[in-house]
């Protein structure tokens, strides 16, 4: 690369070396790669692979799907969860509050999305990516909740669970099931789908 | 014959033959003219009136004879009748009195007249009887009276007059034919005495002007040598005549002369002892010679003065045009003054002899030095020809070494082009790895844009891994297994998308190298360009030096050549030289002589003094 040697004016280039090192290159980008560091590669794996599995899990344990939204780390159940998907597209809605961001279909049904910072009336802060979208249902209804980004599946103990910091007030607190050692918000979602608030019902005259 | 005669009398007598022949011919003449009148006048009386007479009678008698016929023919008309015999009697009047002329003037037989006059006298009665015929109104009783009678008489009397008319034209032919004869001798007779007195009148101009011609051309000969200056002819006659009288007058004349022209000879000759006595009172030569001898003799006295060296003579010239006495006076006056100037130039050339003598002693010994002073010279002339070789040798060099150098200098506009076009390959070099530069950068645009169809899938990945442990987590305990899948995948996913923010940024970095790269290449060409126009100024340079050492070494070329002129030269001055050592060898040798002859003209100088102390001037 240019930058790994980069060639001092006024001195002689020294071409041999520049074309050794393309050659090198080359032979690289055409697949034979050179037999030490494949080996290197392999043990690197290898290594990797080598970690002994975890310890079996004792308690009772929540499985959760983590995700990140406007910098701080949630978690809701898995079992309300059904599916997530980025969001592509989306219909804004009119005459509705402003945490309902408008309407998406998956497979054939719509859903409403809904945006937990203005439900929770957090501070919009920064700017966000809120492309991703996972919904959840409880059988009864199916909304979609937009996420910054999503961490991924894990599972985490009831009993660390703690109660909700000073920090969190209203509607967050209300609807917390506890937050982790790792301030990892675990969200009480049951509770919000059953939740009046999140239903809408207005007319406009 | 004529010889004594005077000259006036010979013209007159001459003259005077001349003229009387002419009055003689012209007696002649009018004698014959006289001659010719008469017998004019006799052809007139005679032949030509008779002729006319005769004819007016013939005429009449023809009128009368017609007027009868018409008596017979209209005899009965009255007024007719009466005007022709009106016409009959006037021509019958005529006739008669015609005849009457005709007969006093006929030459020949008058019987004829009067046989004529007869027959009209006998035609009278028968034309009476015809008239009464007619007039008694018997027509052609008259008609046949008339034709009998009247017709034969008729015609008898015109062959009378027939007759007569012949006779007075043969005797006017007569005439004609003597008159002709009588004019031819009349002509033939004046012309020879006219030619008789040319004959005559040229005979005597040429007897008179021979005999004045003859003595006159002598005295004209005679004239003529005197002219010429020869007077030894002798001029005399004894004629007593002008001419003669002449011809002794030039005798004694040239008698004169001849006697000056030895008394002039004599005087030529330088012989002035002789005594001139003029002729007379008006002798103007004899007088003017004894002068001159006078004079002669005055200017001789004073020669002799002058020669025995007495210079004080002063002579008066006779004149103001006395050109001999002038000169004469002005020759002893310059003689006076030469010697003058001569006594004096002699003693300035005595000063200047010993001069001369002292100079040329100091010009011996300057021959001398100049003699040394010439070898002294021949030797650095030998030193300066050795010095022009060395020039010569040196010149040849630099102008070899020259040659090499434009030799050089053309080399170095070879290469100086050469590496011209190299810049110039460089550049087009440059230009290829500026695009193919940017060819890479647009490839790594386009390794963007897979890394982020990559990341894309990867983002797809991560969700659909989520998905999946999902769906694990909701089939419960054997969901486990495929768990883990979906984690590993989400691991893989997560892995891919780190890898592709490390692709990002070595592209970023690759950008950054390709634009360097780029602004290198520009600043390479760049300075290509500038290497251009510099290697094209240093191309100007060499060859401009090219062209300056070219210069240089055509200008060392002359110098090669002006210094093998310049040895040529200096072996010609020091062939000079010798010569010039030769010469003042010489020089010595004829300073000496010049002494010796110094010295001569100092004794003859000395000489000249003494020969100009011999004129007195005062």
């Amino acid at each position: 690369m240019a930058s790994g040697n980069p060639q001092q004016p006024g001195q002689p280039l020294d071409w041999p070396a520049l074309l050794e090192r393309q050659r090198l290159l080359a032979c690289e980008l055409s697949g034979q790669e050179d037999p030490g560091e494949v080996q290197g590669v392999l043990e690197a794996r290898a290594a990797e692979l080598a970690v002994p599995p975890p310890e079996p899990r004792s308690g009772r344990y929540l499985d959760c799907l983590e995700f990140v939204l406007s910098g701080e780390r949630y978690a809701l159940e898995l079992r309300y969860l059904i599916q997530t998907l980025p969001l592509t597209d989306f219909t804004p809605l009119f005459c509705t509050p402003p945490f309902v961001l408008g309407l998406t279909i998956l497979r054939g049904r719509i859903i409403s999305i809904i945006d937990l910072r203005r439900f929770f009336e957090l501070p919009l802060v920064g700017l966000a990516d809120l492309n991703r979208v996972m919904v959840v249902g409880n059988g009864a209804m199916e909304v979609g909740i937009l996420a910054d980004s999503i961490v991924g599946v894990g599972s985490v103990p009831v009993a660390e669970l703690q109660p909700a910091p000073a920090a969190f007030t209203g509607l967050r607190e209300e609807f917390l099931s506890g937050v982790t050692a790792e301030r990892l918000a675990v969200l009480d979602l049951g509770k919000i789908l059953a939740d009046r608030r999140i239903v809408v019902h207005e007319e406009v005259g | 014959m004529l010889g004594n005669l005077k000259i006036r009398s010979r013209l007159i007598a001459g003259f005077a033959v001349v003229v009387l022949f002419l009055i003689l011919v012209g007696g002649i003449s009018l004698r014959n003219l006289m001659a010719q009148g008469d017998l004019m006048t006799r052809f007139f009386e005679h032949p030509f009136v008779v002729t006319a007479s005769i004819q007016e009678v013939q005429e009449q008698i023809v009128r009368i004879h017609r007027s009868m016929k018409d008596v017979v023919l209209y005899g009965s008309d009255r007024s007719e009748l009466a005007i022709a015999l009106k016409d009959i009697d006037n021509s019958e009047q005529i006739v008669y009195r015609e005849l009457a002329v005709a007969k006093e003037r006929f030459l020949g037989d008058k019987a004829k007249m009067d046989r004529i006059k007869v027959l009209m006298d006998q035609w009278r009665p028968v034309r009476e009887r015809t008239v009464d015929l007619v007039r008694q109104g018997k027509l052609e009783e008259a008609a046949r009276f008339h034709k009998e009678f009247a017709r034969h008489l008729v015609s008898n009397i015109d062959s009378e007059v027939e007759g007569v008319l012949q006779y007075s034209k043969n005797k006017a032919k007569n005439f004609m034919e003597q008159s002709q004869s009588s004019q031819r001798s009349t002509l033939a007779l004046t012309g020879i005495l006219i030619c008789l007195a040319a004959l005559l009148a040229a005979a005597i101009a040429y007897v008179i002007t021979r005999s004045i011609l003859g003595p006159l051309k002598e005295a004209v000969e005679a004239a003529d040598r005197l002219a010429l200056g020869d007077l030894s002819v002798e001029i005399g006659s004894s004629c007593d005549n002008e001419i003669g009288q002449l011809l002794r007058s030039m005798g004694t004349m040239v008698a004169s002369w001849r006697r000056m022209g030895e008394n002039a000879n004599r005087i030529a000759l330088g012989d002035l002892n002789l005594e001139v006595v003029p002729n007379s009172e008006r002798d103007v030569f004899g007088i003017a010679m004894r002068n001159m001898v006078l004079s002669l003799k005055r200017l001789a006295a004073s020669a002799d003065r002058i020669a025995a060296g007495d210079l004080t003579v002063e002579l008066e010239p006779a004149s103001d045009k006395d050109q001999l006495g002038h000169s004469f006076a002005a020759m002893s006056r310059n003689l006076r003054e030469l010697s003058q100037e001569i006594r004096e130039v002699v003693g300035v050339l005595a000063a200047s002899a010993g001069e001369i003598m002292t100079t040329v002693s100091e010009l011996a010994s300057s021959s001398a030095e100049t003699a040394s002073s010439v070898s002294e010279t021949n030797a650095t002339v030998q030193e300066v020809r050795q010095t022009t070789d060395l020039t010569s040798q040196k010149s040849r060099q630099v102008y070899e070494s020259a040659s090499n150098s434009v030799q050089v200098a053309k080399n170095g506009q070879f290469s100086v082009e050469e590496a011209i076009g190299g810049m110039r390959g460089i550049d087009e070099r440059m230009g290829f790895i500026a695009e193919r530069i940017v060819n890479l950068s647009e490839q790594s645009q386009a390794i963007a844009e897979i890394i982020a169809t990559v990341n894309d899938l990867a983002e797809q990945s991560n969700l659909l891994a989520v998905n999946a442990a999902i769906e694990a987590a909701k089939a419960g305990e054997h969901g486990k297994g495929f768990a883990v899948v979906a984690q590993e995948v989400k691991n893989l996913a997560t892995q891919s998308k780190q890898a592709t923010a490390q692709v990002r940024g070595i592209l970023g970095v690759i950008q950054k190298a390709t634009s360097a790269a780029v602004l290198a290449t520009e600043q390479g060409s760049k300075a290509v360009e500038n290497g251009l126009r510099q290697s094209g100024a240093a191309g100007e340079a060499i060859r401009q030096l090219a062209a300056a050492i070219e210069e240089s070494s055509n200008a060392t070329l002359q110098i090669v050549t002006s210094t093998q002129e310049q040895a040529i030269g200096m072996d010609q001055i020091a062939i000079a030289v010798q010569s010039i050592n030769q010469a003042s060898g010489q020089n010595l040798e004829g300073s000496r002589q010049i002494e010796a002859a110094a010295r001569n003209l100092y004794e003859l100088n000395q000489k000249l003094q003494q020969l100009v102390s011999r004129y007195t001037l005062a």
